[in-house]
C-alpha cells in the first residue's frame, strides 16, 4: 500500500515526463481559442490531482470492482432459492469469490 | 417556449487538451469571452461524444472564479449509476477538490467509448448561495459497458462562479463538443 506521499512522488515523476521540455507530449489547456501547454502551476495541480485520484482508486477501487463483479440481484435471489432447495452454497460461494478476487486493502 | 435556450459558449475539441473551460471570460476555451453571470438564472452544459486519449480516464470538473478553477476541498456530490451489465450502484463524494466522476465513469479509447450528457447549473452567479449542478448522462465506459447516470453536485462555498472547468484525470480529452446555454428568464 502506497502512501499519498509516495503516490504524489510517482505522479510528479509521471507528470514531469509529460512536459515537452522533458521530451514528453505535453499536457495542454485550451484558453481563449488558443491551445497552450500547461503552466507550471497547472502541472503542479495535475500532480496533486493525479496523486489524489490514484490514492482514492487504491483505497476505494475494490468497492467499484465488487459492484461490477456481483451478479444481478435477480440471479442472486435465484441462487439463494436453489441453495435452500438443494442444500448447496451457490450464493455464499459467489459472494466469497467476488470478495476474494477484489480484496479490501489492508 | 421557442427561443428559451440561448447558446452562450461552445468549444469543439480539434486537438486533444487536458483542460477546457466553458464560460470563465477570457480564460474560457472558445475565445468567445463568455461568462456565467446574472443574464440567466439557470445555465445548462451539454457535452456530446466526449472521449479521452488514455484508457480508463475520468473527466472531473471545477467551478471557476474569475476564470480560475477553485481547487479548495468543497466539492460534494451523489449519484446513481444505472448499469446494463449488473445492478445499479450509488456513488458519493464529500469535500473533494473537484467534482470527481463528472461524466459518470471512466471512458477508454475503444470504438464508441464516449460520454454525452446534460448538467443544469444553479446559483453559479449568486455570491450568497452554494453552486448546484445536476447530472444526467449516458455513456459507454472503458469496459465497453453501456451506462446511465443521474444525480447532483454541490460546491459548498457561497461565492459567484463564472464558469466550469472540465479536465481529464490523466492524459487528454481527445474529442467532444461542449456547449453552455442560458435558460431565458
Amino acid at each position: 500500500m502506497a502512501t499519498l506521499e509516495e503516490l504524489t512522488a510517482a505522479a510528479q515523476t509521471e507528470i514531469d515526463a509529460k512536459k515537452t521540455a522533458n521530451g514528453g507530449d505535453g499536457m495542454f489547456a485550451q484558453v481563449n481559442n488558443e491551445r497552450r501547454e500547461f503552466t507550471e502551476a497547472e502541472y503542479d495541480q495535475a500532480v496533486i490531482d493525479k496523486a489524489n485520484s490514484d490514492f482514492d482508486l487504491q483505497e476505494n477501487g475494490y468497492k467499484q470492482a465488487r459492484q461490477e463483479a456481483y451478479l444481478p440481484i435477480s440471479e442472486q435471489l435465484d441462487m439463494i432459492y436453489w441453495d435452500g432447495v438443494n442444500g448447496t452454497t451457490l450464493w455464499d460461494d459467489h459472494i466469497a469469490e467476488v470478495k476474494a478476487n477484489n480484496p479490501k486493502p489492508e | 417556449m421557442a427561443g428559451s435556450l440561448i447558446k452562450v459558449d461552445e468549444f469543439t475539441i480539434s486537438s486533444a487538451v487536458s483542460s477546457i473551460i466553458l464560460g470563465g471570460g477570457s480564460s474560457g476555451s472558445s475565445g468567445l469571452n463568455a461568462s456565467i453571470d446574472s443574464t440567466y438564472d439557470v445555465y445548462m452544459v451539454k457535452y456530446n461524444n466526449s472521449g479521452t486519449s488514455n484508457d480508463a480516464t475520468l473527466i472531473n470538473s471545477r467551478v471557476t472564479v474569475l476564470g480560475t478553477p477553485d481547487t479548495s476541498a468543497n466539492y460534494d456530490g451523489a449519484w446513481k449509476a444505472i448499469r446494463t451489465n449488473t445492478t445499479f450502484n450509488n456513488v458519493s463524494i464529500t469535500n473533494e477538490t473537484q467534482w470527481t466522476y463528472t461524466f459518470g465513469d471512466s471512458t477508454g479509447t475503444g470504438t464508441s467509448e464516449k460520454q454525452s450528457g446534460i448538467h443544469y447549473l444553479f446559483n453559479f452567479n449568486n455570491a450568497s448561495e452554494y453552486s448546484f449542478m445536476t447530472v444526467e448522462q449516458v455513456m459507454v465506459n472503458a469496459n465497453a459497458e453501456s451506462k446511465g447516470g443521474q444525480g447532483g453536485y454541490v460546491h459548498t462555498v457561497a461565492q459567484a462562479c463564472d464558469g466550469i472547468q472540465l479536465y481529464a484525470s490523466t492524459g487528454n480529452i481527445a474529442s467532444g463538443t461542449f456547449t453552455l446555454y442560458g435558460l431565458k428568464k
